[in-house]
């Protein structure tokens, strides 16, 4: 039990509470509000001066599944030779102690979807766990699969080995099409008593995509990519979700009628090859025009420590204040489809928070504390 | 509303008119001709001393899907195709690649086609494969790609000579020989006929999205355009439509002057082009007077750039320089316009100032053949698309 | 002759004239030719008054690798080759990255929006040595006028880039031991170079140039400085080492592990610049990256600059490298510095640029709120007096249209 009184609450849903208390049972919120009574043996955490947040949520990220420092032997994320991947799982891939998820929790950041790599037009599946509480990957999920990870840019990146857009398009049809050809037999099948087919591993993932049950990831940076997805998920009717959208500012309107979910970025990139055309004030562009997104690291085009920075320079270049803190809590939260359990405080939510030393937009602010289900994992070293 | 007038119209499907108008409502020409009433709120454009024609028709190109070094990414010239590794043809047939997702709307070089005065293209994959994919006819001007996009699919693009032979011969597949580019592109044919016939008689066949587009070819729904220098490439495409009763069109048809019945008495249209270089084997008996040959032999034909092979912007100046030798001048204005819309499936709409068309309109210094002429205006769909004032060129700005 | 004043309400002067509250700055032509808390101004004499707003040097990047950094641009010239000659695969001081300089690239517009407005770009680090750089503004008419000096270093790399650039294609070095017996091999060869062209010379005798060898002369003579890019303890140390031997002026690029060594560093008064630390721990040597390492180097006394080696980070994110520095606990005044006149000296060119004193050029930045904060915008960068960018006339690619 422990009882966090006297903090600045940005609860998400509810707005900012001024000096108020958060009551944690059994890792979960509990009671929030001005005045709340000490339990008798509580733990109490006086947090005057300081603001309380929801955990940051990285929408799309590959922490641990990309070791880092120790170069390719620990780059789990690209089955290169594989370019339709569906049976890949980023789960088998994930080291759980790498030194990415101390900058996680450095960062704030509590849950991180996972995605494979961006060498192959199909990739394979997404997990999205909690940066901390295990050495065991099993142990730190929320969901998985979550969805299936697609890249829809061509050529650029030498490493790809893709010369062209209308092969990549022409391969994932492919696929979507030997799922619904898959589908059709088992109707037949079942209709005429007969032996119902399996479809076996390799087919199951995107049997799941036709039917709704498992979202594509697409990673699109120029206006054809967008507009290539949007064409696409409206022939064949999968599940779509928007990854990295660099040029999403040259067609606001298309995104605003597709009413997709977006995770934009990273922004905060260096200036090779596709990240040309990244802008800081595309979060801005997108959020005046009326949508609700998750800003993204892309962890480790920008390093996930810096989920708060890159929402801090949305907020400089155009989003508003409000909008950027929810884009990196709640509406993540939303569009992993775990908006019951994470992105905000809020009564019966998991108690996955952070306590900083002061508004997560300033300059010489820090994480002073990060708790996974309302249990300590991080405490800044004075 | 716009209203061009006092221009010497070159309206293409009719006689010169001088001191003619053009109106213009809502993207569409209203009205050609002389002394016509200028509607109240029209802008009016004074072309006085000034050329007027319709916007230039590019028949074969690559523009704003591959590469040509200035930084876009793609190169829509020898992709893997569908499905990964085990398909129903081998590497060089890969029917279903289409342009329309390759296709980068904002490439500078499509910029650089409309300065020119060229307005609407078909682009499409190279040259590398026998069968290469799809290409699109695309407007080089407008909204958002779905604006600009006319036909998807408008072909399917096949190729022989050289090109494929030294593509996968130099990988050590097929082909690697002329005999072995044949056998391929009968072998496609055959086996797409077979599946035809297969999912004729049993519809729950499933859909293979490689020999789709074929069968389109075969009902005679989408024409193969072939690209052939050679004499003998040309007639061996000839023979392929012969067996197989498709409908095709001959791209570059470099030698087509030299076997010119065979050409016209199975009434195939020639894509004539690009004249301006040589650079193999195959392309050795190239010339400008070509043109005028295939034109008195009473062949349906229009000029191409090939571009980027020559930059878009020269289309111009090779039918200029096919008219300087030997073409009729009414019939290399056609070469450019109207003609070549009709090569390609979009004479409705574009190819001539007429009623009904889209509006896309040039307003040039000097007659259209002249090399010394300069395209001022760009209309595309009645919008000032290209201004020779407004448009600076970069080194004409201030600054670095 | 132009001549006019600026005041706004904070100007960081970044020299001894401290911080300014409504101080003026008087300009002639481009040059700063007066600083003071307050001054009468002759009638003549139009005076801008920025307002609201903070005012600092332009900041100078003392390790960028503009333009050449591009895989979308005609020329990817991060290695080039060289002449090749009789130092091997892994040297190639002969490459002069001069010739690359092309001012209508974007990265120069990209450091102006970021209130960058000098910077020294350098080759790359796949080989031992591989070639001299240059320093330029962000913002001229001609290349004459970009370009404020020629030569401004031998660039040389230890560590993993080197090893893994040359030794993947069989040539030495595959080791650490082996790129410090190349280095020490090409400035042996210059030794002697340099002595028997003397001879010759003094003798009157004819004498062949050998172009692999004569850039590295200036830095045997001490004219230049050898730019050695290290990231690990260790390779600093040999940096230091083979400079201690050969008797040459070295700066160290990176530093990252400069915390553990910083000693060593200030006791030789060895300038280094600091970053990129906002990346990912992309390889080994790179494990103990932090921002702390700038509080270490300034507590020894060590002149550092923050970079972005753009565009490995792009240009304009290295005033966030000092924002996010100074949240770490560097000081205000040393981050100031550590994105300006220092800058400008580990470059060479503090004489021109870094900060706003009389006789350097006006090359100024002005922001709506403090330099440092996460939420500040650049509002308009000045070179050499003239407005060089302006955020309310700048448009967007997208407002550009199609």
């Amino acid at each position: 039990m422990l009882l966090i009184k006297n903090a600045r609450l940005f609860t998400m849903t509810q707005g900012i509470l001024e000096k108020a208390s958060l009551l944690i049972e059994d890792g979960k919120i509990t009671a929030i509000g001005e005045k709340i009574k000490t339990p008798k043996g509580c733990t109490v955490l006086d947090a005057e001066g300081k603001t309380v947040t929801p955990g940051l949520i990285e929408a799309c990220g590959r922490p641990g599944l990309h070791e880092e420092t120790v170069g390719a032997i620990g780059a789990d994320e690209d089955e290169t030779t594989e370019k339709i991947g569906a049976y890949l799982k980023a789960l088998d891939g994930i080291l759980p102690n790498d030194v990415s998820f101390q900058d996680a929790l450095e960062g704030g950041v509590t849950t991180v979807n996972v995605c494979p790599g961006t060498s192959a037009i199909i990739a394979g599946q997404s997990a999205v766990i909690h940066t901390a509480g295990s050495n065991i990957i099993d142990r730190m999920v929320l969901k998985e699969p979550f969805g299936l990870f697609v890249n829809l840019v061509g050529g650029g990146n030498p490493r790809q080995g893709f010369r062209d857009r209308s092969d990549m398009v022409a391969k994932l049809v492919n696929e979507l099409q030997k799922a619904k050809d898959f589908i059709a037999k088992r109707e037949k099948a079942l209709k005429e008593g007969k032996d119902v087919p399996e479809a076996g591993y390799r087919l199951a993932p995107m049997v799941d995509v036709i039917e709704g049950k498992l979202p594509l990831i697409m990673q699109v940076v120029y206006l054809h990519d967008i507009q290539n997805a949007l064409e696409l998920a409206a022939e064949w009717g999968f599940r779509l979700i928007l990854q990295r959208v660099s040029e999403g500012y040259f067609c606001v309107e298309d995104l605003v009628k597709a009413k997709v979910p977006l995770m934009v970025g990273p922004i905060l990139m260096n200036r090779r090859g596709l990240f040309q055309t990244t802008s800081h004030k595309t979060p801005g562009v997108l959020s005046k025009a009326g949508l609700q997104f998750a800003l993204s690291t892309e962890h480790p085009n920008t390093g996930i420590d810096h989920l708060v920075t890159t929402a801090a320079i949305a907020n400089r270049e155009g989003m508003s204040e409000e909008e950027a803190l929810k884009a990196i809590t709640l509406y993540p939260a939303q569009i992993l489809g775990l908006d019951d359990q994470i992105g905000s405080l809020e009564v019966g939510k998991r108690a996955d928070l952070v306590v900083w030393t002061g508004h997560p937009f300033e300059t010489l602010t820090k994480v002073e504390t990060v708790l996974i289900d309302g249990v300590s994992v991080y405490e800044r070293r004075s | 509303m716009l209203a061009i007038i006092n221009g010497t119209l070159v309206t293409v499907s009719g006689p010169i008119i001088p001191n003619g108008t053009v109106i213009v409502d809502q993207g569409k020409i209203v009205a050609v001709g002389k002394n016509l009433p200028i509607p109240a709120k029209a802008e009016v454009v004074d072309a006085t001393g000034k050329f007027v024609m319709p916007g230039i028709v590019e028949a074969h190109c690559h523009l704003g899907v591959m590469d040509f070094g200035v930084g876009e990414e793609d190169n829509h010239m020898d992709a893997d195709g569908a499905p990964a590794g085990a398909g129903s043809f081998g590497p060089a047939v890969t029917p279903e690649l289409m342009s329309y997702y390759a296709f980068n709307p904002r490439h500078i070089q499509l910029k650089q086609a409309l300065a020119a005065g060229v307005t609407t293209i078909l682009t499409r994959p190279g040259s590398g494969k026998i069968i290469s994919g799809m290409g699109i006819i695309t407007k080089t001007y407008g909204k958002s790609r779905k604006d600009m996009v006319m036909m998807n699919p408008a072909e399917v693009k096949m190729a022989l000579g050289e090109n494929p032979k030294r593509n996968f011969g130099s990988k050590k597949q097929s082909p690697s020989t002329r005999m072995g580019s044949g056998a391929i592109l009968r072998d496609a044919f055959l086996k797409a006929k077979s599946y035809m016939a297969k999912r004729e008689k049993d519809p729950e066949t499933p859909i293979n999205y490689q020999m789709e587009p074929l069968v389109k070819v075969l009902k005679g729904e989408l024409k193969a355009r072939i690209h052939a220098h050679r004499a003998d490439d040309i007639m061996m495409a000839l023979r392929a439509a012969d067996e197989f009763g498709f409908q095709m069109s001959i791209e570059h048809a470099s030698e087509a002057h030299i076997i010119a019945e065979e050409v016209r008495k199975r009434n195939i249209p020639c894509v004539l082009g690009p004249s301006m270089t040589r650079t193999k084997v195959e392309t050795t008996r190239k010339d400008f007077a070509a043109a005028g040959i295939l034109e008195k032999a009473g062949i349906k034909v229009c000029i191409t750039t090939d571009a980027g092979v020559v930059p878009q912007e020269y289309l111009r100046t090779c039918v200029a320089l096919s008219h300087r030798a030997g073409m009729s001048e009414d019939g290399a204005i056609r070469a450019m316009t109207l003609t070549s819309a009709e090569i390609i499936g979009v004479e409705n709409r574009v190819g001539s100032l007429d009623v009904g068309k889209d509006a896309d309109v040039l307003i040039l210094d000097g007659h259209p053949l002249e090399l010394l002429s300069q395209v001022e205006k760009v209309y595309v769909s009645g919008v000032l698309a290209f201004d020779i004032e407004r448009d600076k060129e970069p080194w004409e700005k201030e600054g670095v | 002759m132009k001549r006019f004043a600026i005041t706004a309400e904070t100007i960081y002067t970044v020299d001894k004239a401290g911080v300014l509250k409504n101080g003026i700055i008087l300009i002639e032509n481009d040059k700063i030719t007066a600083v003071a808390p307050q001054m009468t101004l002759p009638s003549d004499v139009e005076l801008i008054d920025f307002g609201r707003v903070s005012l600092m040097p332009g900041m100078v990047e003392a390790h960028s690798h503009l333009i050449a950094h591009d895989w979308n641009y005609d020329e990817d010239a991060y290695e080039s080759n060289g002449s090749g000659g009789s130092l091997g695969k892994a040297c190639s001081p002969d490459v002069d990255y001069y010739y690359h300089f092309d001012p209508r690239h974007r990265h120069l517009n990209d450091a102006l929006a970021g209130g960058v407005t000098s910077a020294n770009i350098l080759p790359g680090s796949g080989k031992i040595i591989t070639g001299t750089g240059f320093a330029a503004k962000m913002y001229g008419k001609t290349r004459e006028e970009l370009v404020i000096k020629r030569n401004t270093g031998v660039k040389i790399a230890l560590g993993e880039n080197p090893k893994r650039a040359v030794g993947s294609t069989g040539a030495i070095p595959t080791t650490r031991m082996g790129s410090a017996a190349v280095l020490r091999d090409a400035l042996y060869k210059a030794q002697e170079y340099m002595k028997n062209k003397s001879k010759a010379e003094a003798e009157g005798k004819d004498f062949t140039l050998n172009l692999q060898l004569e850039p590295l002369l200036p830095l045997l003579r001490r004219e230049i400085p050898g730019r050695i890019h290290a990231h690990r303890a260790d390779d600093m140390i040999t940096a230091m080492r083979i400079a201690d031997e050969f008797n040459i002026i070295i700066t160290l690029e990176h530093t990252t592990s400069g915390h553990l060594v910083a000693q060593e560093i200030a006791k030789r008064g060895i300038r280094c610049t600091l970053g990129p630390t906002m990346g990912s721990r992309s390889k080994q040597e790179v494990h103990a990256k932090g921002f702390l390492t700038a509080l270490a180097l300034e507590e020894a006394g060590v002149c550092f600059s923050l970079t972005t080696d753009a565009s490995v980070l792009a240009i304009e994110l290295i005033r966030l490298a000092g924002s996010l520095a100074h949240r770490e606990g560097l000081s205000e005044e040393a981050t100031l510095r550590a994105l300006t006149i220092n800058g400008a000296i580990v470059t060479g060119i503090e004489d021109r640029v870094g900060s706003l004193a009389v006789g350097k050029d006006a090359d100024f930045a002005t922001y709506d709120g403090h330099p440092l904060s996460l939420r500040s915008n650049v509002l308009q960068t000045w070179v050499n007096g003239e407005k060089a960018w302006d955020r309310a006339t700048w448009l967007e690619p997208w407002q550009k249209g199609f």
